[in-house]
């Protein structure tokens, strides 16, 4: 209660209702000032809600049907390309490897360590498989919330309905249950000294 | 440790199974099967006798950590040495392979040298 309508003792009727209407008076201030932030407020979300609309009609269908589609069909490719490559390296060191009865002592030990070499250089592979696999995984998750936006705003916009999405990839939960994460990006990923310390760690 | 054991690898990736079998036969190991994933290798592990496994975790529809609980919770096969090769890095992955029975864990990208130091601890701690 505001200070000048603090009790100070008894009052007469007069009084209260002088004290009545100042009351009446306080309220009726504090309800404009209310309701004109509320007003404010609800520009504000109006305001934003236009913006939405309007990025949303210019996404356009070409997002869904051309550039994720394209994106993922060239990261499969890249993916392709790369297994057919390293199984071609594969297939040289092996036949370099099939050579090494017929030499020295130390050239069989050179072509052998070179082999090694190259067949561990060939796990890149499959990283990079594992790498395109989170891309693409994250481009349909993109996919899938642009259809709801759109979908979310078709009635007001008067855009033909978009078809059903695919289910989106469920979110990880809580639940106890251990998941792939697949490779992390280097500075991040552990090294095996890294993992060895946490395998004797372990009880 | 013995050359002639016999060796099953699990990836669902052609080339790592081409990649971890040469390095193998490099290793002088001459007896080993491959599977595409979690599943197949339990039919094989199976039917047939097996001395390791050598597993990816990445795979569908059976990964590498429930091939390694099922072989765990099997009575037959529970004491099979299980080296995981993964690019599953995170503590928590560890942590739970480790929980669930793994012999050894290997990083991807790994080298041969690394492949050859963690077959010889789990056979010198078999």
């Amino acid at each position: 209660m505001p200070h000048h309508l603090a009790n100070t003792g008894p009052r007469s009727s007069t009084d209260m209702q002088s004290l009545i209407e100042q009351l009446i008076c306080v309220l009726r201030t504090r309800r404009q000032a209310a309701e004109a932030t509320l007003v404010a407020e609800l520009q504000s979300i109006s305001g934003y809600i236009q913006s939405v609309r309007s990025d949303l009609s210019t996404i356009g269908p070409e997002v869904k049907s051309q550039y994720i589609p394209t994106a993922t069909d060239e990261l499969e490719a890249i993916s392709e390309t790369t297994a057919e490559a390293t199984n071609r390296i594969m297939d040289a060191a092996e036949s370099i490897e099939a050579m090494v009865s017929g030499g020295t002592t130390a050239d069989k030990a050179a072509l052998t360590a070179a082999a090694t070499q190259i067949y561990e250089a060939c796990t890149f592979q499959d990283l990079t498989g594992q790498r395109v696999r989170k891309i693409v995984t994250a481009l349909h998750a993109i996919e899938v919330k642009i259809d709801e936006l759109i979908a979310t705003f078709t009635a007001r916009l008067g855009v033909t309905p978009v078809e059903q999405p695919p289910a989106a990839p469920a979110p990880e939960e809580d639940d106890g249950v251990v998941r792939a994460h697949g490779p992390q990006l280097p500075g991040v990923a552990k090294t095996q000294a890294e993992i060895d310390a946490l395998m004797e760690g372990i009880g | 440790m013995n050359k002639n054991m016999k060796i099953l690898i699990v990836d669902d990736y052609k080339t790592m199974l081409r990649v971890i079998g040469n390095l193998l036969r490099q290793l002088e190991f001459t007896h080993i099967d491959e599977a595409l994933d979690g599943s197949e290798a339990l039919v094989k592990l199976r039917q047939g006798k097996y001395d390791l496994v050598i597993s990816d975790w990445n795979m569908e529809p059976m990964n590498g950590l429930d091939l390694l609980k099922e072989i765990r919770a099997d009575a037959k096969l529970s004491s099979l040495p299980f080296i995981m090769i993964t690019a599953e890095s995170k503590t928590d992955n560890v942590v739970a392979a480790k929980q669930a029975g793994v012999s050894n864990y290997i990083v991807k990208p790994f080298n041969a040298e690394t492949l050859g130091k963690k077959l010889a601890s789990v056979f010198a701690n078999a």
